[in-house]
Parts: structure tokens; sequence; C-alpha cells
């Protein structure tokens, strides 16, 4: 078997809050269907339900991983209007990682790999 | 310019400043308490401390050492964990970690003592996570 992709599904106590949030963070966003939307970002997808499992969301953890992990902690120390979280960028033997907690409790690593690490 | 405050004025700010920084430490405390296990561990702000047998506390970061660990954090490479054969129910010593905090003056890291760090398959849980402790 070859998997060409993996999509999450991640599930919100506000549908249209986190629908906002991801925007703002750079995904376009694209409608599934009435409870479903799908986000896409440098070709990386992702599912955004409009049903809601704190369980689920407050032991999910995502890993994002960019490209320029300065830009992307200018981008979400600009976002405004979101009951979110965020660390400042920690340097790890790896690379570089944002913690960014979504507005449904779901943990994002932002991360920028090493080059060595690729 | 010049800004004349006389001694009520002065007492006004230190209250004000007072009761703002008291209310922000409370905020971030209940930030942590917040946090699943899981999310606990990874947070560099947060602490997730040792209660009794898997029970636990996330607490906000209390000194330099705590403040900037992460008591688990992705690991791309399976080089930086190497195996401690010595102590049976210990999980592997992970040398970068260790040494993420041991690089601070006064600061001592204490490896797992039967705790189970997510992404690991583990005989034993329910211990102690690693910490990074003043000396």
């Amino acid at each position: 078997m070859k998997i060409d992709d993996i999509r999450v599904f991640i599930s919100s106590n506000n549908y249209e809050v986190s629908q906002s949030f991801y925007q703002d963070l750079g995904f376009k966003m694209d409608y599934a269907t009435e409870e479903l939307s799908i986000f896409e970002n440098g070709g990386c997808t992702f599912f955004l339900q409009k049903t809601y499992n704190q369980v689920l969301n407050t032991q999910l953890m995502l890993q994002l991983s960019v490209v320029d992990i300065n830009e992307a902690f200018q981008v979400i120390s600009h976002l405004k209007g979101f009951d979110i979280k965020y660390e400042p960028i920690k340097v790890e033997p790896w690379g570089k990682v944002i913690y960014l907690w979504g507005p449904s409790g779901e943990l994002w690593h932002v991360t920028e790999l090493n080059k060595a690490s690729c | 310019m010049l800004i004349m405050f006389n001694s009520s004025t002065v007492q006004y700010f230190i209250v004000t400043l007072i009761i703002f920084c008291s209310t922000q430490t409370l905020a971030e405390e209940a930030d942590c308490q917040s946090l699943s296990e899981a999310h606990c561990l990874t947070s560099s702000q947060c602490t997730l401390n040792y209660i009794s047998e898997n029970t636990y506390s996330c607490d906000m970061a209390k000194n330099t050492c705590e403040q900037g660990f992460t008591q688990w954090t992705l690991f791309p490479t399976d080089t930086l964990i190497e195996n401690n054969s010595a102590k049976s129910h210990s999980a592997p010593i992970n040398y970068e970690q260790m040494k993420s905090c041991e690089i601070k003056a006064g600061c001592k890291y204490s490896n797992a003592e039967g705790y189970c760090e997510p992404g690991f398959n583990c005989s034993v849980t329910g211990g102690k996570p690693a910490m990074c402790e003043m000396e």
C-alpha cells in the first residue's frame, strides 16, 4: 500500500470561530458539508468538524511544519479576537518550535526543522 | 515637561501594578490547570508535577529551571535518546533534554521514574515525569 496523504479531523466547540481562526492563520477554506470544512495551505489539508469532543481536543496534538518559523510567529502573534494561547519560539536540537493552542484546545507544534533533520 | 506625583498617586500606581501582576499570575496558573497531561508536558511555561501514582497537577513553572523546560517534545531522530540499562524502571535518558536543563546554572535534571511519555510503549507507568529542578 502506498499512501499519498493523511488528513486529520479536528472538532470545534465554536465552529465559526475556528473557521475564522484557521483562515486568519493562513489556510484557505472550502465547504465540504454543512458541518465540515476543508482547510488548505501549501498543498496540506485538514478537516474541521462542527461537532465537539472536549476529551479528544484537549489531548490532540498536531505538527505544522513551516518553512520560516519567524514568519509563522509574526502571523500567530498578530491574531486577534481568539481565545488562543501560544508560547515564544523555542530552540530544540532538531529545529525550532512554537506551541500554539487553537480555539478548541487542540495543540499545534508549529515547527521549522533543521535542514540536516530532513 | 515636568510631571509631579503626590504620594497618593504613586500608591495608586503601585496598587494597580500589584493587582495587574497578581491577576496575570492567576490567569497563567489557571491556563496551566486547564491543560491535559500531554499538553502540560509540552508547555514550557507549565510543569506537570507528580502528586501520587497516576495523579498529577499541572502548575505554572515556578522558577528559572522549570521555565522554558519541556518535559516532552517532538524528536524526529532516534539518536537523541539513549538507553540507561542500569535502572530497570527508568525511562531512557534523553541527553538533549538533560542538557537543555543543566545548561542553566543551579538546575538539575531528574529523569522520569516509572512515567510513560506520549508516543512510547512502556511496561510501567504512573510515576514521576522528567523534571528540571533547582539544586
